[in-house]
């Protein structure tokens, strides 16, 4: 009897898969805290367009950024439910919560960490082909202000 | 002058009439003594009254036969007498008969005083009814003339009128067709508003169901629409409860988001609770998807109620506006009914109008008609009359020229003044030029002679002269100018025959070829025989206009 | 960063905190606040909030990063955050020049630019 050859089991990495305007972009599943429906936001003024506003989650401040305008997306239509996914930003371990506002929190998807083609440094870490439609991913350590410090208690970084 | 008088007569027949008286007396006695005598009486006084008798007798016829010689005598120088006064009396009449009062009145001399007297007074009687009648047949002529002049005038203008008539006939006529024309025409009308008076009746009804239709389309319209706005309602409900299954899915789908998040986050321990977390966010993806599949059936659903309430609503407002449009059609066809009543009132008055204007035209025409003959009568009534008045301008003219067939002691006699002129021309004879002179003369005062000649005894012509103002012409025609067969006319033989001027019947001139005669008067020398004869033709028409 | 003892105010619809300890006078201006720090700037406000101890503050972040105002820190008063100003720095439509001395300016008071 012939031995079931072995084939290897590549690395996938589990990203949660979102609608940021016209665009399809993934975001890393560990770094992800909750989505969120409706989060009430204040906006600041003098902000730039990135930086929607301030909002309030388990009573700390929560900065929400338009994910769609960080990675350069055509902005799509409305989304009928506006949501907003609170993700560790910045540093591994180091980083702060912020919410990254979305069109539209499609599943969880994994993709192998060969599919992704690089990007470069900034936000857009790569981009993979998932299913036939060309996504981004995301990287959210390149997002995060300067390095404050602890984190905030009500969450663990993924 | 002894006479034989009626006395006479009645002496004579008293005679008779004694004598037969004392005859039967005698005849009487006699017969009484023969009785007496029969009877044996004494007879002696029959005796003696038949003595008497006879005595008596014979005595009467002594003195009735000595008066009858003497009544005889003077019967016989009477009748001597008598014979004279016929002789004369033949002699007056006879001038009489030729209408020769002057004459006549000069012979009467040769009458009894008494008879003369009582010519006389008859001669001057006579003669004024001869010259009334010259005067009157003058005035006559001159009547007929005014009133041939009239009646050609009245004939004339009753030609005219006739024609007149005539040509009004003809326009009313023409009228009268054109009423008649007219009268079918607005017959016609008539019918015809009558009809479109039926029909807006017809349509008025048609579009009073179709008003009803309409409105009952557009309760059912309205009901539609009701029960499709109570379609949409449920509609939207329907998507409130679609929209909170949506909301529902998907919190559910982030409630397994958030769950395969957890489950992430607890590594090992979480695998199984993330499978879990992958049902139900297939659950809610299939809700979502169900939902989707819902709404997009309720979407067409919702579609088809939203076009079906458009269209209702469109329904509902064209009906609204063909209802609009038929009560206006409504109107209208009242407004027409009504305007078509009125004109078929309009158009049967017209026809009526013009069928009364249609027999008053041909009354006018019958009337026209019988104007036209009243005229026509008329007018031959008048042509009639003319011809009266033609005839009585003759009358008068004969009269006239009976008239003056008297020699009248006037100076409007013809005889008369052409026996002067005769007498004139007598005169002058020997001197032919002298006559001609004398013929222009009387030509020139006359006025209404064509003609003046002198013939002698022998029928040689010895002067003429033409007057051309009323001959016409001046040139003599060569049979008058050479005087050829003098002798053979009329008023030549008449004049030699009578010995007295003569008037001749009215002829026609061979100069100016109208009605004349001749006068024509003996030439008489003192012993009363005829050397010659005086020839005058009178143009009628100027004499009669004298 | 523990917490921190905060003048909380409200301008442009946001809540904005700035340390007590900067804060040397709070005074009506118009209808709104002139409130006057320690350093060179004041703060104009629609209206003061109050103090509040112990507030909980921590860095800013992203906010620094995308607001381009310098911002001292995050907190939350109740379920509303606020930006904690930097009272040496504070955000420029919140500054009031000191120049402007009246204290009775009525209408909306603009941010100003330096």
């Amino acid at each position: 009897m012939r031995a079931v050859p072995e084939f290897p089991i590549l690395p996938t990495v589990r990203y949660l898969l979102v609608q940021a305007g016209e665009d399809l972009c993934v975001l890393p599943l560990p770094r992800v805290r909750r989505i969120v429906r409706n989060l009430p936001v204040t906006p600041l003024p003098g902000t730039s367009p990135e930086l929607k506003g301030l909002a309030e989650f388990g009573g700390e401040p929560l900065p929400v950024l338009d994910l769609a305008r960080l990675v350069g997306a055509a902005p799509g239509a409305a989304p009928p439910h506006p949501l907003t996914v609170l993700s560790w930003a910045g540093a591994e371990g180091a980083g702060e919560l912020v919410g990254l506002a979305v069109d539209a929190v499609i599943e969880v998807v994994e993709l192998a960490a060969e599919a992704v083609v690089a990007a470069g440094d900034g936000i857009v870490q790569g981009e993979a082909t998932l299913g036939e439609r060309p996504v981004r991913v995301i990287a959210l350590s390149a997002l995060g202000g300067p390095p404050a410090g602890a984190r905030a208690a009500a969450g663990r970084p993924g | 002058m002894a006479t034989i008088d009626r006395p006479t007569t009645e002496r004579v027949d008293a005679a008779r009439v004694g004598a037969g008286v004392v005859l039967g007396l005698a005849l009487a006695g006699l017969l009484l003594l023969l009785a007496a005598n029969a009877r044996g009486g004494p007879i002696w006084p029959f005796g003696l009254y038949l003595v008497v008798a006879m005595a008596g007798l014979a005595l009467y016829l002594g003195l009735a036969h000595r008066d009858h010689r003497r009544r005889t005598a003077e019967l016989a120088d009477a009748r001597a007498e008598r014979r004279g006064i016929d002789a004369a009396l033949l002699a007056v009449l006879d001038e009489l008969r030729a209408g020769d009062l002057v004459a006549s009145k000069a012979r009467a001399k040769d009458l009894p005083p008494a008879l003369q007297d009582a010519f006389t007074n008859a001669a001057d009687a006579i003669n004024g009814l001869a010259q009334q009648i010259q005067t009157s047949s003058i005035e006559v002529a001159a009547a007929a003339n005014s009133v041939n002049q009239i009646a050609s005038e009245l004939a004339s203008g009753s030609s005219e009128q006739a024609a007149s008539v005539v040509e009004i006939t003809a326009a009313m006529e023409e009228l009268a067709r054109t009423a008649a024309q007219i009268a079918d025409n607005a017959g016609s009308q008539a019918e015809l508003t009558a009809r479109a008076e039926a029909s807006g009746n017809a349509g008025s009804e048609a579009v009073d169901e179709a008003v009803q239709g309409v409105e009952e389309v557009k309760k059912r319209i309205s009901g539609i629409a009701t029960r499709a706005d109570t379609l949409g309602t449920r509609s939207k409900e329907i998507y409130r409860v679609l929209d909170l299954i949506t909301d529902i899915a998907q919190e559910t789908h982030i409630l397994s988001l958030n769950a395969a998040i957890e489950a992430a986050a607890a590594g090992d321990h979480g695998r199984r609770f993330s499978v879990v977390a992958e049902e139900v966010r297939r659950l809610a993806q299939r809700s979502q998807e169900s939902v989707e599949s819902v709404r997009n059936l309720l979407d067409e659903f919702t579609g088809s109620i939203r076009a079906t309430v458009v269209a209702t609503e469109e329904g509902s407002k064209e009906a609204a506006r063909v209802l609009e449009r038929a009560r206006a059609a409504a109107s209208a066809i009242d407004e027409l009914r009504s305007a078509s009543g009125d004109t078929a009132r309009v158009a049967r008055e017209i026809s009526l109008a013009t069928q009364q204007q249609n027999a008053a035209s041909d009354e006018v025409v019958l009337t026209l008609k019988e104007v036209s003959q009243v005229v026509q009568r008329m007018a031959d009534s008048l042509k009639q009359f003319s011809s009266t008045a033609d005839q009585l301008n003759e009358l008068g003219l004969a009269i006239q020229l009976v008239a003056q067939s008297f020699h009248l002691d006037s100076p409007h006699s013809l005889k008369r003044e052409v026996g002067r002129w005769a007498g004139e021309v007598r005169r002058r004879l020997g001197s032919w030029e002298a006559i001609e002179s004398l013929l222009h003369e009387v030509l020139g005062d006359s006025g209404y002679m064509e003609l003046a000649y002198v013939i002698d005894a022998g029928g040689t012509q010895l002067a003429i002269a033409i007057n051309p103002p009323v001959a016409g012409t001046d040139q003599i025609p060569a049979p008058l100018r050479t005087g050829e067969g003098l002798t053979d006319r009329p008023w030549y033989r008449g004049v030699m025959r009578e010995g007295r001027t003569i008037i001749t019947p009215v002829y026609e001139s061979l100069l100016s070829g109208e009605p004349c005669f001749t006068v024509a008067a003996p030439i008489k020398e003192d012993a009363g025989r005829i050397v010659g004869v005086l020839g005058l033709d009178i143009n009628v028409d100027s004499w009669t206009k004298i | 960063m523990s917490g921190e003892r905060l003048l909380l105010l409200r301008r442009g619809g946001g809540l904005w905190g700035v340390a007590q300890a900067a804060v040397r006078e709070v005074a009506r201006r118009g209808r709104g606040y002139r409130v006057r720090l320690a350093g060179e700037h004041d703060l104009m406000a629609d209206d003061v909030v109050g103090v509040v101890a112990d507030v909980p503050v921590r860095p800013a972040g992203v906010v620094s990063r995308y607001w381009g105002e310098p911002a001292g820190g995050l907190a939350v008063h109740g379920a509303t955050p606020l930006v904690v100003v930097d009272p040496e720095r504070p955000p420029r439509f919140l500054r009031l020049p000191r120049s402007d001395e009246t204290e009775t300016s009525d209408g909306d008071d603009r941010p100003t630019d330096d």
